[in-house]
C-alpha cells in the first residue's frame, strides 16, 4: 500500500494527464495525431515559459501576479521597436532585459521594503498594464514579423521538424531544472520556502535569493512576450490579461505549494501540458462554450485534490 | 527608510503632477477657440476608454460635427474605469456645458451624476452603451442583430450553395456576443433557418481578442481539414484566424475570414486578400448624429427617438 502511495506520489499528475489524453482520444482520434500534439506544444509554450518562472517565485513562498502584465509591456515594446526599424537580433534581447528589470522592481520591493508579493505585484500588474498603454496609446503594432526573420522564427521556425517554441520551452526547462536542483541559489530557494528566519540564519542570502526569482520571473514573461508577438505577428495592448491565473494553475497541479518549500518544476512542466491538453481537448472533442469554463475548472480542482491527497 | 520613503513619495505625486497637466492639455484641444461669442455652446464628450484605438473614431466625429455646427467640445477620457467618469460629469457641470454626450463606461456608475445634469435641463446623449436613468434625450447605438444578420445574408449571397462554417464567439454573455452571433446564426444555422445550405462544424470563445482567438483556430484547422467559411465577431479576433490559418500553411485553402468592427487591421488583410469581408459598426455616423441630436434640441426643442439603433455595413475597402 505504500509503495502504491509511492508511486502516486511519483507520477500522480503524469497520470492525470494520460486520462486526460485517453478521454479524448476516445471522443475524437483526430486529438492524437501528429500535426495536434505539436499545435498543443507550439501553444503551451507560452503558458509553459511563465510557469517556469513562477514556480521559482511560489517556491520561495511568494507569488507574481504581474507576468500577464509584463509579456503584455516586452511584447509591446517588441513590437514598436520592431515597426519603428529597430533589427529584431536586438530589439529582442533589450525586450528580455525590459522584462528582468521589471522583474527586479517587484523583488525590491518585495525584499527590501518586506512587502507582502500578492499587495506588490497586484501594483505593479496595474501599472504594468498602464505602461503598455502608455507607450502604444492603445494602438495595436501589426504586421510585426514580416521584415523580421528571427522574430518570425520564434513562432514559425522548426529545427528537425520539432517547432521552435516547443524546443524553446523545453531548453527553459532544462537551464532552470539545473538551476534549481544543482545550485547554491537552488537550495536557497527551496530553504527560504521552507522557513525563511532558518535561512537567513543560516547564512543564506534571502533578500538577494528573493529579488532574483522575481527577475527569474520577469525575464521568462518577456520571453512568453517574444513568443506571443511572433505567433500573432501583432503586439495587442491588452495581451497577456489572465495569463497569471493560468500559469498558477500549472503550478499548483504540478504540485507545487503555494505556501512554498515544496514543488518540482517537473510537475510544473506538467501541469503545463494540462492545461494545455484540457484547451485543446475541448475545442477538438466541440464542447460547447458554456462548458468549457466550467470544465477547466473541474479538472483542474480534481487534479490538486489528487495531488494533495498523495503528498500525504 | 523613513528618508528613502518620502523621496518615494515626493517622486510619485511630482509624477502625478506631470500627468494630470496633461490631461488638462487633452482636454483644451477639443476646443475650437471659443471665438463665436453668441449661441455658441459647450458640449462635454465623455469617452469611456481613448485606449481603445476604434473609439477614436467615434471621438473625433463628435468633436467635428461640434466644430462644424459651432460648439466647443470638450473631451474626457475615462480611461476604461467606471469610477472616473462621475466626478467627469460633475465637472462638465461645473463647466456649465450646454450638452453632455457620453458613452459610458458602464450602465449604472454615472446614473446619479447624469441625474444632476438632468434636472437642471441639460441634454444628455449616450452613445454605444446605454445608462440606466431617466430623461436621457437619446441613446444611439450599433444595431448588432441586424449587424450578424447582414453578414449571414452576405454569405448566403458569396455561397449560394452553402459551405461548413466555424463560428468564433466573443466574452460570452455580453450583449454585442449574444447579438452578432444571434443574428448570424438566425440566417446561417439549419436548426434556426430550415432554408439554409450551411452547416456549423464548430464553435470556439476567442473572448473577443486575438491570442484566444489564434489558438482556438489552431486547434480546429487541427481538427478539421475542410473549412469553407470563419466568422468572428470582432475584427481583433478574426485577424488571429487569418494568422492561424498563415501559420498552418492552409491560406490556399480559400478559406472565407469575416469580422465585424471595420478596425485598420482588419482591413488590411483584406487589401492583402486573405481576408474577405468585415461588418462595420458606423461610429462616424453615431458620433455625428449624437452632436445634430444635442443641437436641434437646443435650437428648438425638438426630440429624437428615445433609442435609435444604427445599422451596420458590409465593407471590404476603408
Amino acid at each position: 500500500m505504500e509503495k502504491l502511495g509511492s508511486i502516486y506520489n511519483r507520477f500522480g499528475t503524469i497520470i492525470v494527464l494520460l486520462a486526460l489524453m485517453l478521454i479524448v482520444t476516445i471522443i475524437n482520434p483526430q486529438f492524437l495525431t501528429m500535426y495536434n500534439i505539436l499545435n498543443i506544444f507550439k501553444q503551451v509554450s507560452i503558458n509553459g515559459l511563465i510557469a517556469l518562472g513562477m514556480t521559482f517565485v511560489i517556491l520561495t513562498g511568494g507569488i507574481d501576479l504581474s507576468v500577464g502584465a509584463i509579456l503584455g509591456f516586452s511584447g509591446m515594446i517588441l513590437g514598436l521597436m520592431i515597426t519603428g526599424g529597430t533589427p529584431d537580433l536586438l530589439a529582442i534581447p533589450a525586450v528580455l532585459a525590459i522584462g528582468a528589470l521589471l522583474g527586479y522592481f517587484n523583488g525590491f520591493f518585495i525584499s527590501k521594503l518586506k512587502l507582502q508579493a500578492f499587495i506588490v505585484t497586484l501594483a505593479t500588474m496595474t501599472m504594468f498594464n498602464g505602461l503598455t498603454l502608455i507607450v502604444s496609446d492603445g494602438i495595436p503594432a501589426s504586421g510585426v514579423t514580416k521584415d523580421a526573420p528571427v522574430l518570425d522564427f520564434f513562432s514559425q521556425g522548426s529545427i528537425l521538424g520539432i517547432p521552435f517554441p516547443m524546443i524553446i520551452f523545453v531548453v527553459a526547462f532544462l537551464i532552470l531544472l539545473i538551476l534549481l536542483q544543482n545550485t547554491v541559489f537552488g537550495r536557497g530557494v527551496y530553504a527560504i520556502g521552507g522557513n525563511e528566519e532558518v535561512a537567513r540564519l543560516s547564512s543564506i542570502p534571502t533578500n538577494r535569493i528573493k529579488t532574483w526569482v522575481y527577475v527569474i520571473s520577469g525575464m521568462m514573461s518577456a520571453l512568453a512576450g517574444v513568443v506571443l508577438t511572433s505567433r500573432l505577428s501583432s503586439a495587442q495592448p491588452t495581451a497577456g490579461a489572465g495569463f497569471e491565473l493560468d500559469a498558477i494553475a500549472a503550478v499548483v497541479i504540478g504540485g507545487t505549494s503555494l505556501a512554498g518549500g515544496r514543488g518540482r518544476l517537473f510537475g510544473t512542466f506538467i501541469g503545463v501540458l494540462i492545461i494545455g491538453v484540457l484547451n485543446n481537448g475541448l475545442n477538438i472533442i466541440g464542447v460547447s462554450a458554456f462548458f468549457q469554463q466550467f470544465i477547466k475548472g473541474l479538472v483542474i480542482l480534481l487534479a490538486v485534490i489528487l495531488d494533495r491527497k498523495s503528498a500525504r | 527608510m523613513k528618508k528613502f520613503s518620502l523621496v518615494l513619495l515626493a517622486v510619485f505625486l511630482f509624477i502625478l503632477g506631470g500627468c494630470s497637466s496633461n490631461e488638462s492639455g487633452g482636454e483644451a484641444n477639443g476646443g475650437n477657440g471659443g471665438e463665436k461669442s453668441e449661441g455658441s455652446g459647450k458640449i462635454a464628450l465623455l469617452m469611456a476608454d481613448l485606449g481603445n484605438p476604434f473609439f477614436h473614431v467615434l471621438s473625433d466625429s463628435v468633436v467635428a460635427q461640434g466644430e462644424e455646427l459651432g460648439y466647443e467640445v470638450l473631451v474626457y477620457d475615462g480611461q476604461n474605469d467606471a469610477s472616473n467618469q462621475p466626478s467627469q460629469v460633475e465637472d462638465a457641470i461645473q463647466k456649465g456645458v450646454d450638452a453632455i454626450i457620453i458613452n459610458p463606461a458602464d450602465e449604472s456608475s454615472t446614473a446619479n451624476a447624469l441625474k444632476e445634469a438632468i434636472a437642471q435641463d441639460i441634454p444628455v446623449v449616450t452613445v454605444d452603451r446605454a445608462v440606466d436613468v431617466d430623461g436621457v434625450l437619446s441613446y444611439l447605438v450599433t444595431d448588432n442583430l441586424k449587424g450578424g444578420k447582414l453578414v449571414g445574408e452576405w454569405l448566403q449571397e458569396k455561397l449560394p450553395e452553402g459551405g461548413k462554417v466555424i463560428h468564433i464567439e466573443g466574452v460570452m454573455g455580453t450583449a454585442p456576443q449574444r447579438e452578432r452571433g444571434g443574428g448570424f446564426l438566425s440566417v446561417i444555422d439549419p436548426k434556426e433557418n430550415p432554408d439554409s445550405k450551411f452547416e456549423i462544424i464548430d464553435t470556439a470563445v476567442g473572448d473577443f481578442s486575438m491570442a484566444p482567438a489564434e489558438a482556438a483556430m489552431s486547434d480546429l484547422l487541427a481538427k478539421h481539414d475542410d473549412i469553407d467559411v470563419v466568422f468572428a465577431q470582432n475584427d481583433t479576433m478574426a485577424v488571429g484566424v487569418v494568422r492561424a490559418i498563415e501559420t498552418a500553411g492552409r491560406q490556399d485553402d480559400g478559406i472565407i475570414v469575416i469580422g465585424f468592427d471595420g478596425a485598420q487591421e482588419a482591413y488590411d488583410l483584406i487589401d492583402e486578400g486573405i481576408m474577405a469581408v468585415t461588418a462595420v459598426q458606423d461610429f462616424e455616423f453615431i458620433g455625428a448624429e449624437a452632436v445634430n441630436y444635442v443641437d436641434a434640441y437646443l435650437k428648438d426643442g425638438t426630440k429624437p427617438e428615445p433609442e435609435v439603433l444604427v445599422d451596420v455595413y458590409m465593407s471590404d475597402s476603408k
